[in-house]
């Protein structure tokens, strides 16, 4: 969730004032260290404020839901399977699209064709993650352990009672 | 760039990481105040390492390519819209889609619901912001307020997909 990401930095930098606040309260240096230190703090803290919206946005291979509901992809070959999706277990209504990378394998790359094929005629589309941790060489894993391994998403289509069909 | 964001958070640890090696060096504290100096400074790091993943993925509010190639969209009503993108620099497409969220307005809805339907017919669609011709608004235009600025956003077919080279 991006709200516990927020909450934990919020909390780390709170840590790092109190910080601040003890130095300044108990120690016996001199004012300009003191205030050099505040300056110096002050300066982390705008340089982490801006750095962190830039971060925001791009795909990211954390938290891949076990349980998706597909809203886009994109494969770049050889370099990764992008996916736009919305956590099933927070509800089958779409809240915030999150982006997401996966490794680029073939099969993958053929199954999520399929799947945006039914995409575009309206159909939604649920994926599940097969296995938590996809492998570290898809090329090696095709060959030892075949397609059920080697694919880690299963495209299947959202039964109508589940999910109404999406109209805009 | 995600790059820039990157080394602008490595400079700001490193930094804090300084700041605490002279306090280390420096300060003639008991071992045990510089003892919990450190340990608060490695919770903070172990925490935002933790922190950061969770926020990465979501759209940004910030940062839309004045070009851009428009791969999916979602509408929250009256709330908010998502695009996801990826931009086109000197002619180019970028691999990595990014995604954005942009505040609610009736003529964005418009324009991107038309640019979906396009999309949907196979064709290519390229958005253009343009901040500079608040003015002289195109027909399709949508304008949306950001802030305080108002935001031009012009969805149209690319002309020939092969004038967007791949990165």
């Amino acid at each position: 969730m991006q709200t516990m990401g927020l909450a934990g930095l919020v909390a780390a930098f709170g840590v790092l004032a109190a910080l601040l606040l003890s130095v300044l309260l108990y120690s016996t240096w001199q004012w300009w260290i003191k205030a050099t230190a505040t300056l110096g703090l002050l300066l982390f803290y705008v340089a982490t404020y801006l750095s962190i919206p830039p971060l925001l946005g791009w795909p990211t291979n954390h938290d891949v839901p076990k349980q998706f509901r597909l809203m886009a992809f994109s494969v770049e070959e050889n370099q990764g399977v992008y996916i736009w999706a919305n956590d099933l277990s927070k509800g089958v209504q779409i809240g915030t699209p999150r982006a997401y990378v996966l490794p680029y394998n073939k099969l993958l790359h053929e199954d999520i064709e399929i799947a945006g094929a039914k995409l575009k005629r309206g159909i939604n589309i649920i994926g599940e993650v097969t296995t938590s941790e996809p492998p570290s060489s898809p090329q090696s894993a095709d060959k030892k352990t075949g397609r059920k391994i080697a694919n880690t998403v299963t495209f299947l289509e959202a039964p109508e009672a589940l999910i109404p069909r999406h109209r805009r | 760039m995600s790059n820039l964001g990157l080394a602008g958070l490595i400079m700001a640890y490193v930094v804090l990481a300084t700041f605490l090696l002279c306090l280390h060096l420096y300060a003639n504290w008991n071992w045990w105040a510089k003892a919990g100096v450190t340990i608060a400074i490695a919770i903070f790091y172990f925490v935002t390492y933790f922190s950061i993943p969770q926020m990465l993925g979501w759209p940004a509010r910030d940062g839309l390519p004045e070009k851009f190639r428009l791969i999916a969209y979602h509408v929250k009503d009256n709330e908010s819209i998502y695009l996801w993108a990826k931009t086109i620099q000197s002619g180019t497409v970028q691999p990595k889609p990014r995604a954005y969220v942009l505040p609610y307005s009736e003529s964005l809805r418009k324009a991107v619901a038309d640019a979906g339907q396009r999309m949907k017919t196979g064709l290519t669609i390229i958005g253009e912001v343009d901040e500079a011709k608040r003015n002289l608004r195109p027909k399709n235009a949508a304008t949306i307020t950001r802030r305080t600025e108002e935001l031009n956003i012009t969805f149209q077919d690319a002309p020939n997909a092969n004038n967007l080279t791949k990165d």
